[in-house]
């Protein structure tokens, strides 16, 4: 499937038009998780080594744990919050599979199933929500669990340099 | 909050995310609906002469033969053995009277003159149309051989508006003898307005032009 570059503004509001009202807080959420997460790059790649060698070079013992003590809690600042943001995203993704079942059931009642067209509204809001919260969930999950190794391996190393006296 | 610093970007990898979302469902393509042909249903009578069904028939099977323990008394009367695969002729039954014979013939004979010189004094009526026409068959030798031709046959159409079969005549046909049966067949099976005349329906004649064309 070719990515055609000029056709992304009409085929996302049809996206967004057709997934109906759960997709809105996906995308919220998406927002919300994303700019954690690049934040959290950002530190990784930008701040933290320069704070880690501030630390490694202060010469003061007493000053050099401090900054080490900092250095950790700003390590995980916000690591539980995207862990819970990326498990939230297949949960949205699910009360939209209901709302649009809901929605599908409804309109089943007023005008019986004879009608595949008017049924596939319900279905596309059912399962839109669904694949969006799994799309999220996993390009969420690969960063976090790369960020998780990274920060887990520098803490242990902040350790060893605390324990070093 | 440094976390709002990045919200710009996160929107953009959240648009790009969401935009490979619409892609993957197939929003991106475009559909081009061709428009259909609209059908268009004529609804008119026509009937087709349909082949012959030939059943065949199987022969019942032969009756099981009793055994005959008792062999049937022979009544060998010599009336039956004169009269062996004749009618018995009861003698209870007088004899026909010849008188009556004669007279119930000459009766038959003057209806059937009659009714040919009425046939005969019929005028042609074009005018009539058939109500109910019924195409006939192609027969299967002209069809294979790719002959056409075309026939036109006269015959009376009685009060009814029914074909009398027997005033049924071939006026012209080219090839001779080759579409005249069908002709025949499907004919006696049309029906004609009936002919009203002084506001009685009259038996009148009429001629009916057949073509028959290949359908290349």
């Amino acid at each position: 499937m070719p990515l055609d570059f000029t056709s992304f503004m009409p085929s996302l509001s049809a996206f967004f038009h057709a997934g109906g009202p759960v997709l809105l807080l996906l995308v919220g959420s998406a927002l919300v998780l994303w700019s954690l997460l690049l934040e959290r790059l950002w530190f990784r790649f930008r701040t933290f080594p320069k704070l880690k060698q501030a630390c490694i070079s202060t010469p003061v013992r007493s000053q050099q744990l401090l900054k080490c003590c900092d250095l950790q809690l700003s390590i995980i600042a916000t690591l539980p919050v995207i862990k819970t943001l990326v498990a939230l995203c297949p949960l949205i993704g699910l009360l939209g599979t209901v709302t649009g079942m809901i929605h599908l059931f409804d309109i089943m009642a007023l005008k019986g199933t004879a009608n595949p067209r008017l049924m596939a509204s319900g279905v596309a809001q059912a399962t839109l929500p669904t694949m969006a919260g799994m799309v999220l969930a996993v390009s969420g999950l690969m960063c976090y669990v790369w960020l998780n190794r990274w920060s887990q391996l520098q803490l242990n190393a902040l350790n060893l340099l605390r324990s070093q006296s | 909050m440094r976390q709002l610093w990045f919200l710009p970007l996160s929107a953009l990898v959240v648009f790009m995310l969401f935009s490979f979302m619409a892609q993957l469902a197939g929003f991106g393509l475009t559909h081009e609906y061709s428009r259909q042909e609209s059908l268009s249903i004529d609804i008119g009578r026509m009937r087709f002469d349909t082949d012959l069904n030939i059943r065949e028939r199987l022969r019942p099977p032969p009756p099981l033969l009793e055994s005959q323990s008792t062999p049937e008394p022979k009544v060998a009367t010599p009336k039956q053995a004169v009269a062996a695969g004749m009618p018995d002729i009861s003698p209870s039954v007088a004899p026909l009277d010849l008188d009556i014979k004669m007279n119930i013939g000459a009766d038959l004979s003057k209806i059937a003159i009659s009714d040919l010189q009425l046939s005969d004094s019929l005028e042609l009526n074009l005018t009539q149309a058939p109500i109910t026409r019924i195409n006939p068959m192609y027969p299967r030798r002209a069809l294979q051989r790719g002959i056409e031709g075309e026939v036109t046959a006269e015959f009376t159409v009685d009060p009814e508006g029914q074909v009398v079969p027997d005033s049924f005549k071939i006026i012209d046909a080219t090839p001779p003898g080759v579409f005249d049966n069908v002709v025949k067949r499907a004919i006696l099976r049309w029906k004609f307005n009936p002919f009203v005349k002084n506001g009685k329906s009259q038996p009148f004649r009429t001629r009916q032009k057949l073509s028959f064309k290949m359908q290349s």
